[in-house]
């Protein structure tokens, strides 16, 4: 199955501008708010020169549309400007390439575990459903879904780390330094943030899994005598595949949220928690290039989910 | 004489719908020779889909099947395990179902169809090569032009009748010896309909298959089948020869049917309506089912009316056919 | 969706017991309550829970159980607050630009596609850095993560109705646009909004103990259940009962409002029903 050009295109055009606006409105939005940068970094009792100083150093006398291109070009180049308070002077893009690896690490993870738990409870939920292993895997998802994430993770720091001392409650060793440490540091971060993904997912695909049980194709596919793992696999979870896809692109929203405290729980150092940190000191420009980090993340998920719908739906690649 | 290919002897199928037994086919028995072409006519809610549906164990789990014996080819089906039976069909049974279009996986080609029933034919076993070019001539026997485009295709690029000649050439392409074709042409408007019977009754000259054809339309009945077995409210009503029932209709309700088949075909403006509808599920144990719709009802109809022969060979359940003797 | 189908749908009455009981208990308990609110107690503190402290006590003596029923009260009502300023605004801009279509709704989807590309609680975390913190900040930002949810569904919905045929005769009528909008088009779109409300409140709740257990919410010493959880974390190994119960405590009532969201949605899904062949 193929795409069209046109729709590769257009999709991508679509993010482009979601992004432009999107970095537009981040940076209107924080020059809202309260405080000026200059004082941050040089105190409440700055002089008026040091202040404009400050200033021209760093822009901040431009037209803020002015402001705003530069700091645009900027980005486009990679270059996300200095930062005022977290790490003095420095480029803010080091301190994110160097932390977004982490947030990747424990992201991804996350998802994996959320699709391997959700793709056997939300199948054993849909083939045996109406009976108690049905009604038990729901309880599970709809308990998932209603625990506060940084709480599971203290739950699961004092049954797994402090009682059963399995796995550690701080710090992660990133995947450069080593794949399996950062398998074992990084899993009860990820179980955290994964157990309400799983929860839904789980929802989503039995929901799913038991309408396509139900349509006719199924039957016909009995009627030719198919076996009842080959109608399951190609005729049912084939078919479902799609619309868990989807929940699972639109979930993805919610992920990086839990990211943010999780790595604060856990000691991780990723974007979730620089851009906490940023908050606390006030470092507008961190912030506000994380929020953009952010924003790429999801566009960037939103767009290859999308591509990879079109090419699983027939209907939809011509 | 032969054999005949398929015998059902007392079918008997409830549903159980949350803690409720409700019943949908009462004590059927008929009998398929080879070669030949059953009509089963009935309302909707008659049970006559889910009788088929029985025979070939394709109802789902909360159906309870009960039979004294369902023959196949001389083994009894009805007590088969599963997964024999899932050898038995796409081979030896097989169903056109009733909406072509949602008979296809949507993600999935014509083809892909086909391909997967290769393994499934009587017969030979045929590589990829071989399938391929079988399917095109099944295509080509259902009267599609450009079989090797169609075979390439997605189901919703192609019209309702177009699937529903590609599900027959599908179940042609297992060569099963019988064949439940289920209100094929209901879902198809009229002009695509016709062309469907006509290709239908091409076919059962072509192919060595025995039908099982059901209907609501007697007209349709009458053309296609040899013998007809009319149902209604789960029982069957009367059974027999098609030109002989079509000529002398015993049970009230076929004589019923009958009629509005025969004023549809002239040119009529008035048409004789059976009065009433029917209803599915809960039956009063001593009274004939029909009654509350019967032009002839009485006091001596009031019992739990049993299948009774007919001088001519048919069966009639219908006390007022003046009948002596009794089945079942 | 009557009351009476609520009571009979198992998933749906238990939520709503659930979520009934709880309110009831945040309403009267502190009142109830022996201990009084912010009494300090420093010769019982970091009590594990006993008959007097069924939670336990804080740091500061306080009684926990107590404390957590006030502080649901606090980010319970900072939820329903930031939620139904969502649903105002975005069953309004979500009614008109259904019905109108044209470049209003190309600008009132641009917006909602531009919230939804922000991760909820990166959105939040945001406007804290904008605004500053406090209770009616966070209601602020649950509104905003909110907003194009409810505008996203209102619209979709309103869309697919606009034609029907009640609407039709209704504008023949001569009925005003916001006639038409709130009194023939809202009733009949309502099942998904409720349901997305009740699980909006219980995530609402999410965020807010989320952004106070980091410090950037609701400020101590008012309590809310985030606030409270922070606290429990700093002597966690020594006394985890503070943060576990009230996480506990959490669990229930969000489990209560998932559990009415779910039921509200089989209710209003006909194609939940059983089918016979």
């Amino acid at each position: 199955m193929t795409i069209s050009l046109n729709y590769f295109l257009s999709r991508l055009l679509g993010a482009c501008m979601t992004m432009i606006i999107g970095t537009f409105v981040v940076f209107i939005v924080m020059k809202a708010a309260p405080g000026d940068p200059a004082l941050v970094v040089l105190g409440d009792f700055a002089t008026p020169e040091a202040v404009a100083r400050f200033n021209s150093e760093y822009g901040l006398d431009q037209p803020v549309l002015g402001q705003y291109l530069d700091w645009l070009k900027g980005i486009a180049q990679l270059d996300f400007g200095t930062s005022l308070s977290i790490a003095s002077r420095q480029d803010i893009s080091r301190l994110i390439l160097f932390r977004l690896p982490n947030t990747f690490t424990i992201g991804i993870y996350a998802i994996a575990i959320a699709i391997l738990v959700s793709l056997t409870l939300g199948t054993l939920a849909a083939i045996y459903r109406g009976s108690s292993i049905d009604a038990a895997a729901t309880s599970v998802s709809v308990l998932g879904v209603s625990m506060p994430d940084f709480w599971l993770a203290y739950m699961l720091i004092l049954g797994l780390s402090i009682g059963l001392g399995w796995f550690p409650s701080y710090g992660f060793i990133p995947v450069s330094t080593s794949f399996l440490g950062a398998m074992h540091s990084g899993f009860l971060p990820a179980l955290a943030i994964a157990a309400p993904m799983a929860a839904v997912f789980s929802r989503t695909l039995r929901t799913s899994l038991v309408e396509n049980l139900n349509r006719d194709h199924v039957l016909v596919a009995k009627s030719f005598g198919h076996p009842a793992s080959f109608i399951f696999l190609h005729h049912v979870l084939r078919n479902s595949i799609i619309p868990y896809i989807v929940v699972i692109g639109l979930q993805i929203r919610y992920l990086l949220g839990g990211v943010v405290i999780i790595e604060r729980v856990f000691g991780i150092n990723g974007i979730g928690s620089l851009m906490v940190e940023a908050a606390f000191a006030r470092d507008y420009f961190v912030v506000q290039a994380c929020a953009v980090v952010f924003l790429a993340i999801v566009l960037s998920v939103n767009f290859i989910v999308d591509l990879v719908c079109a090419l699983l739906d027939p209907k939809r690649s011509r | 004489m032969t054999a005949p290919l398929l015998d059902v002897k007392n079918l008997n199928v409830t549903f159980v719908l949350g803690g409720q037994r409700l019943e949908i086919c009462q004590d059927i028995s008929f009998t398929l020779d080879r070669g030949q072409v059953l009509g089963v006519i009935g309302e909707s809610g008659s049970g006559k889909t889910v009788a088929t549906k029985a025979i070939l164990g394709l109802l789902p789990d909360n159906a309870v099947v009960e039979a004294d014996a369902i023959m196949f080819n001389g083994r009894d089906i009805s007590r088969l395990p599963p997964d024999e039976f899932d050898r038995l069909r796409g081979s030896e049974l097989a169903m056109i179902f009733q909406d072509p279009v949602g008979s296809f996986n949507p993600v999935k080609t014509i083809g892909w169809h086909f391909r997967n029933v290769v393994s499934r034919r009587r017969g030979d076993p045929l590589s990829a090569e071989q399938g391929h070019v079988e399917a095109m001539a099944t295509l080509h026997q259902v009267d599609i032009a450009d079989p090797d485009a169609v075979l390439r295709k997605f189901p919703h690029q192609l019209s309702g009748g177009m699937l529903q000649r590609c599900l027959i050439a599908l179940v042609l392409f297992c060569q099963p010896s019988l064949i439940v074709a289920d209100e094929p042409t209901t879902n198809l408007d009229n002009l695509v309909e016709r062309q469907t019977i006509k290709l239908l009754e091409r076919l059962r000259s072509e192919i060595d298959a025995s039908f099982i054809f059901i209907t609501h339309d007697m007209t349709i009945a009458e053309q296609v089948s040899d013998q007809v077995l009319v149902m209604y409210a789960g029982q069957i009503v009367e059974y027999g020869d098609t030109t002989g029932l079509m000529r002398n209709p015993h049970h009230p309700y076929t004589r019923g049917l009958v009629n509005t088949a025969r004023e549809l075909e002239g040119d009529v403006t008035v048409l004789t309506e059976i009065a009433g509808e029917g209803a599915t599920g809960f039956w009063p144990a001593d009274q004939c089912r029909f009654a509350p719709r019967c032009p002839l009802h009485g006091s001596e109809c009031d019992m739990a009316v049993p299948l009774l022969d007919a001088p001519d060979g048919s069966a009639v359940r219908c006390v007022k056919a003046g009948l002596t003797g009794a089945t079942t | 969706m009557k009351l009476a189908a609520i009571l009979k749908n198992r998933t749906a009455f238990a939520g709503a017991s659930i979520t009934l009981v709880f309110l009831v208990a945040i309403l009267i308990g502190p009142v109830l309550s022996p201990w009084a609110s912010g009494g300090f107690d420093f010769q019982n503190v970091l009590k594990p829970p006993s008959w007097s402290h069924s939670f336990g006590t804080d740091s500061l003596g306080r009684d926990v159980a107590t404390r957590v029923l006030e502080g649901a009260r606090v980010s319970l009502a900072i939820s329903v607050s930031g939620v139904s300023l969502a649903m105002v605004l975005g069953i309004t801009t979500g009614l008109f630009a259904g019905y109108w279509g044209g470049w209003f709704d190309l600008f009132i989807m641009r917006l909602v596609d531009l919230l939804f590309s922000f991760p909820a609680f990166v959105l939040a975390l945001f406007l804290m850095v904008v605004l500053g913190f406090g209770v009616v900040n966070v209601a602020l930002a649950i509104m905003l993560v909110y907003y194009p949810i409810f505008a996203r569904i209102t619209r979709n919905t309103t869309e697919i109705v606009r034609n029907d045929a009640y609407v039709q005769a209704a504008r023949v009528m001569g009925q005003s646009t916001t006639r038409i909008l709130f009194r023939e088009i809202l009733p009949n779109i309502s099942a998904p909004i409720l349901v997305q409300a009740s699980v909006a409140v219980a995530f609402g709740i999410v965020i807010e103990s989320g952004l106070s257990f980091i410090g950037l919410g609701v400020q101590p010493p008012t309590p809310s259940l985030g606030v409270i959880m922070a606290d429990g974390q700093e002597y966690f190994r020594r006394a985890p009962w503070v943060l576990t119960l009230t996480g506990v405590t959490v669990t229930v009532a969000l489990l209560g409002l998932n559990l009415l969201g779910d039921g509200l949605r089989d209710l209003s899904d006909p194609r939940l029903r059983e089918r016979v062949s």
